[in-house]
C-alpha cells in the first residue's frame, strides 16, 4: 500500500519538517488527539492527527487537507492531488530569501503552505502584495514556458511546496480535464496581464509618465499604487521608492489585475448568469475579457449612454448614482441627496443594458476608491450567444429581467443600511438593477476598509481560508428549486435580509388582505358578528372518523382545516393520530423561519414522528431551532435536503434531542462535517480510565490504530464510562455532496455503528477516498443493505474489495459513475455479494465488460435490477450471458451502450422481455404479463418473468 | 366448497328491514361479523343477522364492496408503521366505486366504520380527503355541514397563517 514506510524506503522529505516550528504541530501529546470541541469548532479537529491515514505518501495529513483546499485542487479529483502530492517537495525560506526573480526561466510553480511572501519589482524595493498561505504562484512561467512575471521574496520564514516543471508536465497528461482547466485557468491570467500591459503600454505613450496617472482625469483609466487584493493576499500600500524597474513591469505587478493572480473563472462564475455556463464558454468569456483600471471618481459608465459591457469589479469600491431627469448637473450636492448604492469587490454591473434589456444604461457608476475591473465587452458578449446554443442565452435574458423586477428590494435594502433622506421616490426602481448584492456577507459598509478583512497572517493549518472564503462567496453545486421569481440572493441569511424581511412582512400581508373579501363572496358580511353560537347542527362525521380522513391529509391541508371552525382547530391540534409525518417538502418556497416558528411548530407539538423539511431553503437556525426544539421530541426521521444555512450546531442539537433519531437525510448541507456526523452517530463511552489526565480516548482500541482518536477536551465533564453519546439508534444515511464528509467519518461508522447501520447513500461524497473503505475492512457491517457510492469518482477497485469484506449484507448497490474502477471491482462485487438484488454500474465503462457480466451471470442469482447503461464494452454476449444467468432479473438499464445496438436492433429485447418506455402502446401492458420461454442455445429455458429494458439514446450528454 | 351444499350463505337485515342473502365469505370482511359468525358457531346459519345503524342501499354498495374485494389479501396490520406511505391513491375500481352522492359517501363511511371493514373505511377516508384538499374553507364547511363560529378577527388571523400553505 502507499502507507508503507519500510526501513528501505527513501527518508520522507517530510521527515525533516517534523519539529519544524512552522508546521504547526503542537509539541505536547494533547495535540495528536484529535477532539471534538464543537464549541469552539463544531465542524473540524482542533488538530488533526498527523497518524491519520493520509493518502500521499509521508506528506502529514494535515499539508493534504491544506492542499485539497487550495483552489486549483478543490475540484480536482483525488487521483491528480495524488499523482501532484508525490511529486511536491517542501522548501524552507528564511525571511528576505529570493524565491524567484522576476525574468528568470521558470522551473516548478509553488504553494505557499506557511509564511508570507511578497510579491515585489525586480530589485525588491517596492512590494506590490503580500500572499498568504493557500496561494500559489509561479505556474504561468511553467504553463506557458515563459521567463518569470515578477518576483517573490519570502518576508518571514516560509514554508513552500515546491512543483518541478518536468513533474507537472508528466503528471499533466494523465489528466486531461485538469490540464485544460489549469491551463484555461494560466490562459486567462495571462491574457489579462498582456492586456494589462499594452494597456499600460500604450498609456505610458499618451500620459506623460508612470506619476501622472495618479491624479487622473475623470474618465481616464489609470494605475493603482495599491497591491493585490485577492483572497489569499493582501493590501500593501507601500509607494514605489525605486523607479527602476521601467514602466511596463510597475504598471503590470502593481495592480491586481496585472499581477496574473485574479482568477478570472471564479469571478466570472460569481455572476450568476454565467455560473451555469459550461468551461468551455467560460473560457472564451475569460479570454475575452479586458482589465481596465479608473481613479477615484471617474464615471464607469454614464447614466443615458449607450453602452453594453459588463463590469466585474476586482478591486475597490464605486457607488451607484441614479441622476434624476432633471439634475443632469453633476453637482454633488444634488447626488448626495440621493440614495447611493455601494459596489464592491466581488460584484458586477452593468448587465442590464447589455442584455438589451434595457436601451441606455440604467444608472451611472462612479468609482470611489481606485477601481479594477474585468469587462467582458459587448462584442464578446455577441461572440457568446453565437458559441452556445439559444436557450441559454433565452435563461440569462430571463435571469437578467427577474433582477429588475425584484430589483425594488435591493434597493430598499439599501435604504434600509443607509438612512438618508430620500426624496426621490422613483430613484429605487430605476437604478434597482445595478444594485444586486451578490456578496452579501461581506459588510457592506463604505467605511470599512480592505485591510479590516486581514487575516492573521499564519492561521491554523487545518483552518483552509480558502475554503472559507470560497464558502462565503460560492453557492453549492445542487441547487434546491429556486422559484423563478426570486433573485438569486434570497435564500442567504446575512443580516441585511433578514432585516429586509422584517420590515416588509406586514406590506406583503396587507394585499392579500384587501382581496380577499371579494374572493369569498357575501359570506365575509355575516361573519362581522361576534363569535357565534355552538353549531347547533349534528356534525356529519363522528370525530374519530373526521381524525381518519385527516391522517390522509398533508400538514399544510392539515393546518387549512383550522380555519373551519374552532371544534375542527381543536381537534387538528391535538389528536395524536395526527401531524406523525410532516412533509413540507412540497412547500419548500413558502415555508420560511417566520411560518416556522409561528405557526407550524407550535401547531405540531411533539407529534411528529418524521420530519422532512427537504429544499426549504429559507428556513435558517431560528426557524430550524424553533421547529426542533417544540415537535423535535419523537422525530425518528429527518430530512433536511439542501437546508444549508442551518449550522452545524443546530443540526447537532437537533440530533441530540431526538435520542430515537433513526434516520437523517442531509443531502448538500454544507455544514454537515465530519465531527457533527460523529457526534450524532455517537458512542459508548468505554470502560477504561482516561489516559490523559483530563481527556479520554473515545474511539474504540481497533481505530486507534488508524489515528482516529477522538476525545472531549477539557471544558467538558467526563460522562461516566457507558454513557451513549449520540443517537444510538440512527440506521439511514443520506449524506449526498456532503463534501466535508472525509475517511475519518467511515472510521468513525465502522467503529461504532458498523453493526446498526441499514442504509448508506455517500453520493459525491468526493472527500472519501480507498482509505476510508480500508477502515472498514476489520468490521462488519451486517445490517447494511444499501449503499450508495455513485459520483465516487475516486474509489478504485481496493475501496471495493474493502468493502464486500465489510458489508456482505447488501442487497442494493450503486456505483454509477465511479470511473475508476476496473473489471476486477466487478468481480469483487459479484463474487463477495451474494445477496445482491440491484446493482447500478452506470457509466462504470472500465468496470462493466463482457466478462464481468459473465461473472455477475455465475454468481448473482438473486439479482432482480441492473443498470449497465452507458457502458460501451458490453456487447451481445454479456448482455445475454446476464439474462442467461441471472434468472430474477426484472429490469435493466441497457441505455447508451453503444455495442448493444445490433442486439437491440436484431429484437434481443423482445425476446427476453419489453421496452419499458414503451407504455402507452396497447401491447404494453401484456407484454408485462406474459412468460417469456428464454430463445434456444441458453442453458436455462426455464418460463419467466420478462425483464423490463431501458434503451435510451443518449441524447448526446452523458446524462 | 363442495357442490352439493354450495357456498354457506347468511342472511343480513337492514334497519329498514330488508333481508339480503349474502354469502358467509363476502360477509366476513366485516370484522363484526365475522367475530360474531365466529362466537355464535355453525349454529347462526339460516338465522338473520340484524344491522340496525345500515339502510338497505348503503349495505348493498357495502356487500358489493365486499364482493369485488373477496380475493384480497388480508391487510398487514402494520398500518401504524406503514402510516408515511399513506397516500391517497385510490385503485380504479374503487374510484368508480365511491362516485356516488356525498351522503352516500359518508353513509358508507359510518358503515364501514360500524361493521369493521377497515379497506373499506381507507378508502372512502381517502375520497373524502381529496374531496377536502381542491376545495375552498366555505365549499367544505358547506360539505360538513359546518358553522363557521370564529370571530372576523380570528378567521382572519388563521387565514394570514395558513398563507404559506395556500398557494398550490
Amino acid at each position: 500500500m502507499r502507507r508503507n514506510r519500510g526501513s528501505h524506503s527513501p527518508p520522507s522529505p517530510y521527515r525533516a519538517l517534523a519539529h519544524h516550528p512552522a508546521t504547526g504541530q503542537l509539541p505536547d501529546s494533547a495535540s495528536l488527539i484529535r477532539s471534538f470541541n464543537v464549541e469552539t469548532n463544531p465542524t473540524r479537529p482542533i488538530r488533526p492527527s498527523p497518524l491519520t491515514a493520509s493518502t500521499i505518501p509521508d506528506m502529514p495529513l494535515d499539508m493534504v487537507d491544506r492542499m485539497r483546499s487550495f483552489p486549483l485542487f478543490m475540484t480536482a479529483p483525488e487521483e491528480f492531488l495524488v499523482a501532484i502530492g508525490k511529486h511536491l517537495r517542501p522548501q524552507i525560506h528564511s525571511a528576505h530569501d529570493h524565491v524567484l526573480t522576476e525574468g528568470d526561466e521558470a522551473k516548478a510553480m509553488y504553494w505557499l503552505v506557511r509564511g508570507v511572501v511578497a510579491v515585489t519589482s525586480r530589485d525588491g524595493e517596492a512590494v506590490y502584495a503580500e500572499l498568504k498561505p493557500g496561494s500559489f504562484f509561479g505556474e504561468i512561467g511553467v504553463l506557458m514556458n515563459m521567463p518569470r512575471t515578477a518576483t517573490i521574496i519570502a518576508r518571514t520564514k516560509c514554508l513552500l511546496l515546491v512543483l518541478k516543471k518536468e513533474d507537472l508536465s508528466l503528471e499533466l497528461p494523465g489528466f486531461p480535464d485538469m490540464e485544460k482547466a489549469i491551463r484555461h485557468e494560466a490562459h486567462e491570467r495571462l491574457t489579462i496581464l498582456n492586456k494589462k500591459r499594452q494597456e499600460r503600454a500604450h498609456e505610458g505613450k499618451n500620459v506623460k509618465g508612470p506619476t501622472a496617472t495618479r491624479e487622473a482625469a475623470p474618465g481616464e483609466v489609470s494605475t493603482g499604487e495599491v497591491g493585490i487584493i485577492k483572497e489569499g493576499a493582501v493590501v500593501n500600500t507601500k509607494k514605489r521608492k525605486s523607479p527602476s524597474p521601467g514602466v511596463i513591469e510597475d504598471l503590470t505587478t502593481g495592480s491586481a489585475l496585472g499581477s496574473g493572480l485574479v482568477n478570472v473563472r471564479q469571478t466570472l462564475k460569481e455572476l450568476p448568469l454565467f455560473s451555469a455556463l459550461p468551461p468551455d464558454i467560460l473560457h472564451f468569456l475569460g479570454m475575452s475579457a479586458q482589465p481596465k483600471t479608473y481613479s477615484p471618481f471617474t464615471d464607469i459608465i454614464r447614466q443615458g449612454t449607450s453602452g453594453n459591457d459588463i463590469f466585474f469589479i476586482v478591486r475597490g469600491e464605486a457607488e451607484v448614482i441614479h441622476e434624476a431627469p432633471e439634475g443632469q448637473q453633476p453637482k454633488r450636492a444634488t447626488r448626495s441627496s440621493l440614495i447611493r448604492p455601494r459596489l464592491r469587490q466581488g460584484q458586477y454591473f452593468g448587465e442590464v443594458a447589455s442584455l438589451g434589456l434595457s436601451l441606455r444604461r440604467t444608472a451611472t457608476v462612479k468609482s470611489i476608491t481606485t477601481v479594477e475591473c474585468l469587462m467582458i465587452s459587448g462584442e464578446a458578449l455577441d461572440g457568446l450567444w453565437k458559441r452556445c446554443p439559444p436557450g441559454i442565452r433565452k435563461q440569462v435574458e430571463e435571469t437578467a429581467r427577474n433582477r429588475i423586477r425584484t430589483g425594488d428590494e435591493d434597493i430598499e435594502m439599501s435604504n434600509v443600511q443607509k438612512p438618508e433622506k430620500s426624496n426621490s421616490p422613483s430613484t429605487p426602481t430605476r437604478t434597482a438593477p445595478l444594485v444586486t448584492f451578490t456578496t452579501p456577507s461581506k459588510p457592506a459598509s463604505p467605511i470599512k476598509d480592505e485591510s479590516d478583512r486581514m487575516k492573521p497572517k499564519d492561521p491554523d493549518p487545518y483552518l483552509s481560508v480558502d475554503m472559507e472564503n470560497l464558502r462565503n462567496r460560492r453557492r453549492g453545486s445542487l441547487a434546491p428549486p429556486t422559484p423563478p421569481g426570486d433573485s438569486p440572493g434570497t435564500p442567504t441569511t446575512n443580516g441585511i435580509r433578514v432585516r429586509m424581511i422584517d420590515t416588509f412582512t406586514p406590506v406583503r400581508f396587507s394585499i392579500p388582505a384587501l382581496s380577499s373579501p371579494d374572493s369569498e363572496g357575501p359570506a365575509k358580511k355575516a361573519r362581522l358578528l361576534p363569535r357565534r353560537p355552538h353549531p347547533s347542527s349534528e356534525p356529519l362525521l363522528p370525530d374519530d372518523i373526521l381524525v381518519s380522513i385527516f391522517q390522509y391529509l398533508d400538514i399544510a391541508n392539515l393546518i387549512r382545516m383550522r380555519q373551519l371552525s374552532s371544534h375542527w382547530r381543536t381537534i387538528t391540534a391535538t389528536s395524536p393520530k395526527l401531524g406523525l409525518h410532516v412533509d413540507l417538502a412540497p412547500y419548500n418556497r413558502t415555508v420560511t423561519d417566520e411560518v416556522l416558528i409561528q405557526t407550524i411548530a407550535p401547531f405540531l407539538g411533539p407529534r411528529p414522528i418524521s420530519v422532512d423539511v427537504s429544499n426549504c431553503f429559507h428556513v435558517t437556525d431560528e426557524g430550524f431551532s424553533a421547529l426542533w426544539k417544540m415537535c423535535g421530541k419523537n422525530v425518528k426521521t429527518w430530512k433536511m435536503k439542501s437546508v444549508w444555512d442551518v449550522s452545524a450546531n443546530q443540526i447537532l442539537d437537533m440530533s441530540d434531542h431526538a435520542k430515537d433519531l433513526e434516520e437523517v437525510d442531509w443531502s448538500n448541507c454544507r455544514k454537515v462535517g465530519d465531527n457533527l456526523l460523529a457526534r450524532v452517530m455517537g458512542w459508548v463511552v468505554p470502560d477504561h480510565p482516561p489516559q490523559a489526565t483530563k481527556q479520554v480516548v473515545i474511539a474504540s482500541s481497533s481505530s486507534r490504530l488508524k489515528g482516529q482518536k477522538k476525545t472531549q477536551t477539557q471544558t467538558v465533564t467526563l460522562p461516566p464510562p457507558g454513557t451513549v453519546i449520540g443517537c444510538p439508534k440512527l440506521k439511514r444515511l443520506n449524506l449526498s455532496y456532503c463534501k466535508h464528509i472525509t475517511d475519518r467519518s467511515m472510521a468513525h461508522m465502522a467503529a461504532h455503528a458498523s453493526n446498526r447501520l441499514q442504509s448508506i447513500s455517500l453520493t459525491r461524497c468526493t472527500s472519501i477516498t480507498d482509505a476510508g473503505f480500508q477502515s472498514w475492512a476489520q468490521f462488519r457491517f451486517v445490517n447494511l443493505s444499501h449503499l450508495c457510492l455513485a459520483d465516487c469518482t475516486y474509489l478504485s477497485d481496493n475501496a471495493i474489495v474493502a468493502l464486500v469484506n465489510s458489508a456482505k449484507a447488501l442487497t442494493h448497490l450503486d456505483l454509477s459513475f465511479c470511473c475508476a474502477l476496473s473489471d476486477t471491482a466487478t468481480e469483487v462485487v459479484a463474487l463477495g455479494l451474494p445477496q445482491l438484488r440491484e446493482l447500478k454500474m452506470a457509466f462504470c465503462g472500465s468496470a462493466v465488460s463482457d466478462n464481468s457480466l459473465a461473472c455477475i451471470a455465475l454468481h448473482l442469482n438473486g439479482l432482480e435490477r441492473l443498470s449497465v447503461r452507458g457502458c460501451v464494452r458490453v456487447t451481445a454476449v454479456g448482455i445475454e450471458s446476464v439474462l442467461d444467468g441471472c434468472g430474477r432479473l426484472a429490469w435493466t438499464d441497457i441505455s447508451q451502450c453503444r455495442n448493444l445496438e445490433g442486439w437491440v436492433n436484431a429484437g434481443g429485447v423482445t425476446r427476453w422481455g419489453f421496452d419499458e418506455n414503451a407504455d402507452g402502446k396497447p401491447e404494453a401492458a401484456a407484454m408485462r404479463k406474459r412468460i417469456v420461454i428464454p430463445p434456444r442455445g441458453v442453458r436455462n429455458r426455464r418460463a419467466r418473468r420478462p425483464v423490463a429494458f431501458v434503451v435510451e439514446k443518449g441524447a448526446g450528454g452523458l446524462r | 366448497m363442495s357442490e352439493n351444499n354450495g357456498p354457506i350463505m347468511v342472511t343480513l337485515q337492514s334497519n329498514d328491514m330488508q333481508q339480503i342473502q349474502v354469502e358467509k365469505a363476502i360477509v366476513e370482511r366485516s370484522m363484526l361479523i365475522k367475530n360474531m359468525l365466529d362466537d355464535l358457531g355453525d349454529g347462526v346459519i339460516g338465522q338473520t343477522i340484524p344491522i340496525p345503524n345500515v339502510t338497505e342501499p348503503v349495505l348493498r354498495k357495502v356487500i358489493e364492496w365486499c364482493e369485488h374485494h373477496r380475493g384480497d389479501p388480508p391487510s398487514t396490520n402494520e398500518d401504524e408503521s406503514d402510516n408515511r406511505k399513506k397516500t391517497t391513491d385510490i385503485e380504479e375500481w374503487d374510484q368508480k366505486f365511491m362516485q356516488v352522492d356525498q351522503e352516500m359517501l359518508f353513509e358508507i363511511i359510518l358503515a364501514s366504520n360500524y361493521l369493521d371493514i377497515k379497506p373499506l373505511l381507507d378508502v372512502g377516508c381517502k375520497t373524502v380527503a381529496n374531496m377536502i384538499k381542491g376545495k375552498s374553507p366555505e365549499e367544505i364547511r358547506k360539505t360538513f355541514n359546518i358553522t363557521n363560529d370564529f370571530t372576523a378577527e380570528e378567521e382572519e388571523q388563521i387565514r394570514r397563517e395558513n398563507e404559506w400553505a395556500e398557494d398550490r
